[in-house]
């Protein structure tokens, strides 16, 4: 097994970790370890390929993403005295297990993926980044609060970011920068919708949106 | 600050039309014998294809006759904006006239099918917004609303074709494509189909009766008379003119020609409303030009050139024939409309004193749509029939012989149906007494106004006249494609010089037989003294005999009731009720619409407002994509 592989399974494992708590804080910790791992897969990806431009993008991933994103979700948990989920839609135990499974179809559906010649990392970096992409809708799924859902798409953009990163060969620095730059713009914006919302309804619970329907 | 806005709205903005029709005129003859090619600079880029435009002889007709009409409009615009004053803003109707008359002028001269597609559907996005213009009520929103369909299904239609004719003939360029083959039937199919909807052609045509009678008269002359020509003008480009199409098509569409030309007339006949009735007209004559390219697609196909050079002469010369006499009909009913307020022939009559001028026009359009000579209409429809009997008389086969008879027979009932319509349009509105108190008080509309109408009058009588050279002319443009030239036989000039003379003699007959009328009438006169407007003849009944004839098509019901203590001799009450409706309408095109309903009913359930529903979509969505791109 190789770094990158290591890396990415690590990464796959703290988001089944952080869908196994019903705590934000907990959660937000192990969205940041997960990125952590993200950022040292793709330095990692660099020492294997001698592509040095892969170092400067973990930094950044590791400053922005992991850093920088979570500190800002923290604060706004902070802000609206939101610590813990009201009751999640799935209990708790079962969508850890549930993500479990899905690592493991990950594996089932990465293996029967054409593999790049010449990168042995591609096969791990496949499982993780499907199973980080399901763990993430999942996680979205069953949470009532909408800091979760933030959360859980940042989790699937873990993933898609990951298998962009693991099955070619690379892409050009720009459009890493530009991708990230776009999570981080997301990220703005639905803090200050959670404001919103905050304020409009007095609650967070994203259950309780539907009857923003017309009929 | 009124007044200079005043001079920009009544003269400059209408002048500067003017000045661009005059232009267009000019580049219309310029591009009958000078092929013109632009493609636009780089920065402006269709994706995958440049913007161009190629003004050839083909073009350049219709290009003409959009000039000459948008001309009339120019001036007949600002007289009719002062009877919508307060109804729709002056800025509003004139830049989307503005838009609409050159995203025309652009479609007729785009050289590839993206830019055709581009400025078509800017042309029908465009008048849909200028039928929508009085959104305040219910008839015009209903109105908008079918025609946007009717414009976003012929869009789809014609979308899906031209992206299949791409991958057949890997060009976006017209010039490079050419349905003679088999495989070509598909796209041919989906583009014809898409064109005919927005030709108006049956069973398509339920647009027309509801958006020519609610946009602005001025805009349903630009419609009827050169949006639904420019439908044709796509059949004409892609199939005529390129190396024709195959039989199949050929019947399709002679086979959608003649049911429109009958459907057209008929319904013609029993309308009320004189637009509605113009709309149906339309109909009919769209009909007798789609014959004509039908014809000659059949003759390119069975290698029969003189049929297919007069079927092509024929379309060529009703597109501008038509173009020309419902713009001028459209006008009239738009005068009629300024004067009056109304367009309900119930409540015309009598219109003929107040407003001279409009009736000598519009009898005078009204004789070249029934094709009488010497006017224009007469001399393409003359034409179709040469097409006819000349396949008749040397198609050869059987099948096709009787066919051609049998599309003879039906041109003959619908000239004289159209004979009947006009005649009820004519007679009802301007000749006997007025059946209203607003048609009393009818003046004649303002001069432009009229000066408008007489344009297109003149220009009626002057094609009809010069009908030989004129056909000469088209038969030129057609002839490149035949081994022998094809003239044309029109004899104008005799029929009008017997017509002149047979007029004549029975003016004089009449002058000699004129005694000084004297009328008596006695103070019991039980009915049969001076007529008063409630004992004229209405168009219902004019029209009664001959829809009861047709009641099956046309769903036609009379009912009268005569109540009463003693009905037999002092009724109390009289009612009569006529009715009649669309059997396409209510059996088939109703039925499939209330399907589209109940089907998005259901499907709006999927959105169920619930965030969660939603991820649950997504994630079922990403698993099967991530299986199907594992299995598959």
């Amino acid at each position: 097994m190789s770094y990158p592989e290591l890396f990415a399974i690590a990464s796959a494992v703290m988001a089944i970790l952080m869908i196994g708590s019903g705590r934000l804080r907990i959660n937000l910790l192990f969205y940041a370890f997960q990125t952590v791992f993200a950022s040292a897969v793709t330095a990692s990806c660099g020492l294997v390929s001698g592509d040095h431009q892969l170092y400067s993008i973990g930094l950044a991933i590791l400053l922005v993403k992991a850093i920088g994103v979570s500190a800002f979700i923290a604060w706004i948990t902070k802000r609206i005295g939101v610590t813990s989920d009201p009751g999640t839609l799935i209990p708790v135990p079962l969508s850890m297990h549930a993500s479990i499974v899905f690592l493991v179809v990950a594996h089932l559906l990465a293996s029967q993926l054409p593999h790049l010649k010449g990168q042995d990392h591609s096969l791990g970096g496949a499982t993780a980044a499907i199973s980080l992409l399901l763990t993430g809708t999942l996680f979205m799924l069953a949470r009532k609060v909408a800091v979760s859902q933030i959360i859980g798409f940042l989790t699937m953009e873990n993933g898609i970011y990951l298998f962009a990163l693991t099955q070619t060969r690379g892409m050009p620095m720009m459009v890493e920068l530009g991708i990230l730059l776009d999570v981080l713009v997301v990220v703005m914006i639905a803090g200050l919708i959670i404001f919103r919302i905050k304020r409009s309804f007095e609650h967070i619970d994203v259950t309780l949106l539907t009857e923003l329907k017309e009929y | 600050m009124l007044k200079y806005r005043n001079i920009i709205i009544l003269i400059l903005v209408p002048g500067l039309l003017a000045l661009l029709s005059c232009f267009g005129v000019a580049a219309a003859f310029c591009g009958w014998s000078h092929v013109a090619g632009w493609t636009a600079p780089p920065p402006v880029y269709l994706g995958v294809c440049p913007v161009q435009m190629r003004l050839d002889s083909l073009a350049a007709i219709f290009l003409l006759l959009l000039s000459l009409v948008s001309f009339s409009v120019s001036l007949f615009s600002p007289g009719y904006l002062e009877h919508l004053r307060g109804r729709v803003s002056p800025g509003f109707y004139w830049l989307t006239v503005y838009l609409f008359i050159a995203s025309m002028a652009a479609v007729v001269l785009a050289a590839n099918a993206l830019t055709f597609l581009l400025f078509w559907e800017v042309m029908s996005l465009s008048s849909a917004a200028l039928v929508a213009f009085d959104m305040t009520s219910t008839q015009a929103q209903k109105a908008a609303l079918i025609y946007l369909g009717a414009t976003r299904i012929a869009t789809a239609l014609l979308a899906a074709g031209f992206l299949w004719a791409h991958q057949l003939f890997d060009s976006w360029a017209f010039a490079g494509w050419n349905f003679g083959g088999p495989e070509t039937l598909g796209p041919s199919v989906l583009i014809v189909l898409g064109f005919a909807v927005k030709a108006g052609l049956w069973p398509f045509h339920i647009w027309l009766p509801y958006a020519h009678p609610t946009a602005p008269s001025p805009v349903s002359a630009l419609m009827s008379g050169v949006m639904i020509k420019i439908a044709l003008y796509g059949i004409l480009r892609l199939f005529a003119f390129q190396s024709g199409a195959s039989l199949e098509i050929a019947l399709l569409i002679l086979f959608l020609g003649t049911v429109s030309a009958v459907w057209g007339v008929l319904f013609a006949l029993v309308q009320r409303d004189l637009k509605r009735l113009l709309a149906y007209s339309s109909v009919e004559n769209v009909g007798l030009i789609a014959l004509g390219i039908g014809l000659y697609l059949y003759g390119h196909h069975c290698g029969l050139e003189s049929i297919a050079a007069a079927g092509a002469v024929a379309a060529l010369f009703h597109s501008l024939n038509h173009g020309l006499f419902k713009s001028l009909l459209f006008l009239g009913a738009g005068a009629i409309d300024a004067s009056v307020h109304t367009r309900d022939l119930s409540h015309l009559g009598g219109l003929g004193r107040a407003m001279p001028w409009t009736l000598l026009y519009f009898v005078t359009g009204s004789a070249a749509i029934t094709a009488l000579p010497p006017l224009n209409g007469f001399a393409s429809k003359w034409l179709i029939y040469q097409g006819l009997f000349q396949v008749a008389v040397d198609s050869g086969n059987l099948v096709h012989v009787g066919l051609a008879i049998a599309v003879i027979g039906i041109l003959a009932v619908v000239g004289g149906l159209a004979l009947a319509c006009f005649t009820k349009a004519v007679g009802i509105a301007f000749l006997g007494r007025a059946r209203s108190r607003a048609a009393s008080e009818a003046r004649e509309c303002a001069p432009p106004m009229v000066l408008a109408q007489g344009l297109l009058a003149v220009l009626c009588l002057c094609l009809g006249m010069g009908s030989p050279w004129v056909g000469r002319l088209l038969s030129e443009l057609v002839s490149g494609q035949f081994s022998q030239p094809f003239v044309p036989e029109l004899p104008m000039v005799n029929l009008a010089l017997a017509l002149l003379l047979v007029a004549g003699c029975l003016y004089v007959a009449a002058l000699a037989r004129t005694e000084r009328s004297l009328k008596k009438y006695c103070s019991w006169e039980c009915g049969y003294g001076r007529l008063n407007a409630r004992m004229q003849a209405t168009g219902e009944s004019f029209a009664q005999p001959i829809a009861s004839l047709l009641r099956p098509v046309l769903q036609y019901r009379m009912r009268a009731e005569i109540s009463g203590r003693d009905r037999r001799h002092f009724p109390e009450q009289v009612k009569a009720e006529a009715g009649m409706q669309s059997l396409l309408e209510s059996r088939v095109y109703g039925p499939l619409i209330a399907a589209v309903r109940w089907l998005s009913a259901h499907m709006a359930r999927l959105q169920a407002g619930s965030i969660h529903f939603y991820l649950l979509y997504l994630l079922v969505a990403v698993v099967s994509l991530l299986v199907a791109g594992v299995v598959l």
